[in-house]
């Protein structure tokens, strides 16, 4: 296990290194794609059990460590997020209505398995010309008309994780997952979206105990928004694909039509050993290539590639848990985060933008148990973001520094054997916000947790959050609201 | 193990290099345009001589729009950070010693590469006082979902400083396909465009004195002459329409008697005039060559205007350049949108140029 593991170390770096030569030209950074935390270092409260399949990419082979209990569980959730501080193409408000279901079974020798299907119904409100559904995913590819309306979508997603024991503590993983959003934009020109997300995953595992292993896996998504602007009356409809800030292409006619592919690659490896009886060391490094096409149909079967995008990323965590004794444990956690981006128009293969994007964080937790059923949690962590940006077509270059910070704390209390509280609250704050922009980011969530198992196999959920963030932007303070409820049953068997 | 994990990392990284893709090493939004505008004049002894064009308006249209500038006291318009693409430059100005008259000029195919500066002489020309033209072209329809386009009206112009007549005058849409031959081509090279659709006439014949048309005159030629706005909102009140298409081959035509009529030509053609909404061709020809079937004499061609919905190459020109160099960017179908021209009598035969885009239609008057 030792020797996996010191080749693991030495594997990481080997092929990070060999993804920056790859870009060694890279100049830039920019957009923002995402930006990176360090909470809930010590205590997972993640209520749901759900897998998350917009998450980074899970190790289905190591999927032992996320089984515990054979269930079928139903989460109806609502989430919403809304208020002025937003871009010129955000949506004013996002109300998302889920219905979830997981079922989780182990096979005994014949492996495990973790199944979801989740029907979405995702209402953009107020969306204000913007037709695709993630206008700021990073590329100069803006696609919009001239109508402000709303932007319901709705579908299924399924997908499901199963592993397999190949040989003694030897696993093998598949995973693959399928989803298809329909959407229509409710004023002219009457979008029809058409989202289609394909993902599969194969993985291997050493895995001698729950707290040692190591892992490896490969996942593909093939991602296609497809967009055909048809409005139902006589009237011509006219839409812009915009290359970067400054241009775009007009197009019109009584059908337009519009597609987004983006195919990724992540390798993922994971880590974790038990060094000591009282220490924990974890570690997961992903490296990710996306590549983003803009496609217009030239004939029926045929398209024809007008813009490229891509992106290379590299994700880093590692941390430490030293459980002090059995009151406390301590946690000491990084990450990084490094986002390299170039997008060209194809027929020219010309450049029209590059950034490069990059996070690094650091956080300490410490958790105290003062009883059997009351534990406390506090966690502190700060973070460092960077951004370069050169748009080329609109000759505008751009370089961006902020720092952040964030605590968080948390009570967990067990009423009884079968009632458990979780409550948390906490803060964040930078000095400018990189994903959305503006200075003096605020972000403070506040969340609540319960659930109470009935008779052994039924057990209820209740979960509910509340945060709001604001940010000076435009010499205002503008503000959102972010609200979630999920409501749920597991039924154990 | 250690062997089945080097295997997997190796194949993991082979993948995912697969979709790695080789940067540009160029970049657009570089392009350099740089236009010097001079006009030839003449001196009290007759000797000639280019003068720069100050103060002058040059736009340069591409597939991402028309970018605008204006030229400074030697002459020269700069345009910075263009994207890579194919450029049509055209620039008007008013006369320095005389402000009723307009010095117009155009080019095409100019290719800005980015990275590079394309530097040209433009020469502009006094805008020739050509006489009767095509002012504005209404096709497109009123907003409406009954399919309502009957209150199409072409408007002409008298640009001149004499009065014109109007007898035996026709005004033909080329639209017919012929084998390979477009509409409003000159396919068989004998100076003749092909793919008449519909011919309709002044009254009178060519060289008669009837029909004047004053300088600075509009007239209005509607497809048919009637109040549409009773039919539906937003369409135009056509029923003082100084003319009237109407096709009297046609068992169900409306005539207004209050307005004349403009006829047909072709009895094989029992429709009313209309024009395609978004993509047509309209010339006007003196009537002198009356045998449409070979196709129509360039040089009786008094005017012609093309439109079409979407700027080359995705949509094709087909009008002869001799007729019109360039065409109108139509107005979406049914946006009661119009088509006028950017000043009344100014015509640089490029449609392209000469004509801009108008919310609302200006029947009889401009905007």
């Amino acid at each position: 296990m030792k020797k996996l593991f010191a080749y693991m170390m030495i594997v990481f770096p080997v092929f990070i290194y060999s993804g920056n030569e790859s870009f060694a030209q890279t100049k830039s950074g920019g957009k923002i794609p995402h930006f990176s935390g360090t909470p809930f270092l010590t205590l997972d409260i993640n209520p749901y059990g759900m897998y998350n399949w917009n998450a980074l990419p899970y190790n289905p082979a190591l999927l032992s460590n996320f089984i515990r209990e054979d269930h079928v569980a139903i989460l109806p959730r609502y989430k919403s997020v809304e208020g002025d501080y937003r871009r010129r193409f955000d949506p004013r408000a996002i109300r998302n209505y889920n219905m979830e279901f997981e079922i989780v079974r182990d096979l005994g020798n014949k492996g495990k398995f973790l199944g979801t299907a989740t029907f979405l119904r995702e209402d953009y409100r107020d969306v204000d010309g913007s037709l695709r559904k993630d206008p700021y995913a990073g590329d100069p590819f803006f696609y919009r008309d001239t109508t402000l309306a709303h932007f319901p979508y709705d579908g299924p997603k399924v997908g499901f994780l199963y592993s397999y024991e190949l040989f003694p503590s030897v696993h093998i993983g598949l995973g693959a997952g399928y989803g298809i959003l329909d959407g229509l934009k409710t004023e002219y020109t009457r979008a029809r979206t058409i989202l289609r997300s394909f993902d599969y995953t194969f993985a291997a595992a050493y895995r001698p105990s729950g707290y040692n292993y190591i892992g490896i896996s490969y996942k593909r998504d093939d991602a296609r928004e497809n967009i055909e602007a048809r409005y139902e009356q006589l009237l011509d409809v006219e839409t812009f694909t915009h290359r970067g800030d400054s241009y775009h292409l007009r197009r019109r006619g009584s059908s337009v039509e519009q597609t987004f592919r983006s195919i990724s690659d992540h390798v993922e490896l994971t880590g974790s050993l038990l060094a000591t009886d009282r220490m924990l060391l974890e570690g997961r490094g992903i490296y990710t290539v996306k590549g983003f096409q803009v496609l217009r149909p030239l004939a029926m079967i045929k398209e024809h590639e007008e813009g490229y995008a891509q992106y290379v990323t590299y994700n880093g965590v590692a941390s430490v848990k030293y459980f002090l004794n059995d009151r406390v444990s301590l946690q000491a956690k990084g990450n990084y985060h490094d986002t390299k981006m170039w997008a060209r128009i194809s027929d020219r293969n010309l450049l029209l933008w590059e950034w490069d994007y990059r996070t690094y964080g650091f956080g300490l937790g410490i958790t105290y148990r003062t009883s059997p059923r009351v534990m406390y949690l506090l966690e502190a962590d700060v973070a460092q973001f960077s951004a370069d940006s050169v748009k080329y077509i609109d000759n505008h270059t751009n370089s961006f520094d902020s720092h952040g910070n964030g605590i968080h704390g948390a009570v967990e209390f067990y009423a009884t054997d079968k009632l458990r509280f979780l409550t948390s609250a906490g803060g964040r704050w930078f000095d400018r916000e990189p994903e959305r922009g503006g200075d003096n980011y605020f972000f403070w969530n506040a969340s609540a947790h319960a659930t109470y198992r009935w008779k052994d196999n039924l057990q209820f959920y209740l979960y509910t959050k509340y945060g709001k963030s604001n940010a000076d932007l435009h010499g205002m303070r503008k503000g959102l609201t972010h609200s979630e409820i999920v409501l749920g049953i597991k039924v154990y068997q | 193990m250690r062997a089945h994990i080097i295997i997997l990392t190796n194949i993991a990284l082979l993948v995912t290099g697969c979709l790695v893709e080789e940067k540009p090493t160029g970049w657009d939004g570089e392009g350099i345009l740089e236009i010097y505008l001079v006009w030839e004049s003449f001196t009290p002894d007759g000797e000639s001589e280019m003068l720069t064009v100050s103060n002058a308006e040059v736009q340069a249209t591409s597939e991402y729009g028309t970018f605008t500038s204006k030229t400074d006291e030697v002459g020269r318009a700069e345009f910075k950070n263009l994207p890579t693409s194919t450029y049509i430059v055209s620039a008007r100005s008013v006369h320095p010693l005389d402000s009723l008259i307009l010095l117009v000029g155009s080019m095409e195919n100019i290719s800005v590469l980015s990275g590079n500066q394309y530097v040209d002489t433009l020469t502009v020309l006094p805008m020739p006082q050509s006489g009767i033209m095509i002012n504005e072209i209404y096709t497109a329809g009123p907003v409406n979902d009954i399919f309502y386009v009957f209150d199409q009206f072409i408007e002409i112009y008298n640009a001149s400083n004499e009065t014109k007549y109007l007898d035996g005058i026709w005004i033909m849409r080329l639209s017919r396909i012929e084998g390979d031959i477009y509409p409003g081509e000159d396919g068989y090279n004998d100076g003749q465009v092909q793919g008449v659709t519909y011919a309709f006439a002044f009254p009178g014949r060519p060289g008669e004195r009837n029909h004047p048309i004053e300088p600075g005159q509009f007239m209005v030629l509607a497809s048919t002459a009637v109040d549409h706005t009773q039919f539906v909102a937003g369409s135009y009140d056509l029923s003082n329409a100084d003319w009237e298409f109407y096709n009297q081959y046609s068992a169900v035509a409306i005539d207004n008697p209050d307005v004349p009529n403009i006829t047909n030509m072709l009895p094989h053609r029992t429709s009313r005039f209309l024009l395609a909404l978004t993509n047509d061709r309209v010339i006007m020809a003196t009537g002198e060559d009356t045998v449409w079937v070979d196709g129509i004499r360039i040089d009786t061609i008094i005017d012609g205007v093309e439109y079409q919905s979407n700027p080359p190459p995705r949509n094709r020109k087909t009008l002869d350049p001799r007729v019109d160099r360039g065409y109108v960017l139509s107005p979406p179908r049914y946006s009661g949108m119009s088509m006028q021209r950017r000043l009344p009598g100014f015509d640089t035969n490029d449609s392209r140029v000469d004509f801009e885009i108008l919310p609302r239609a200006t029947p009889g008057y401009q905007k």
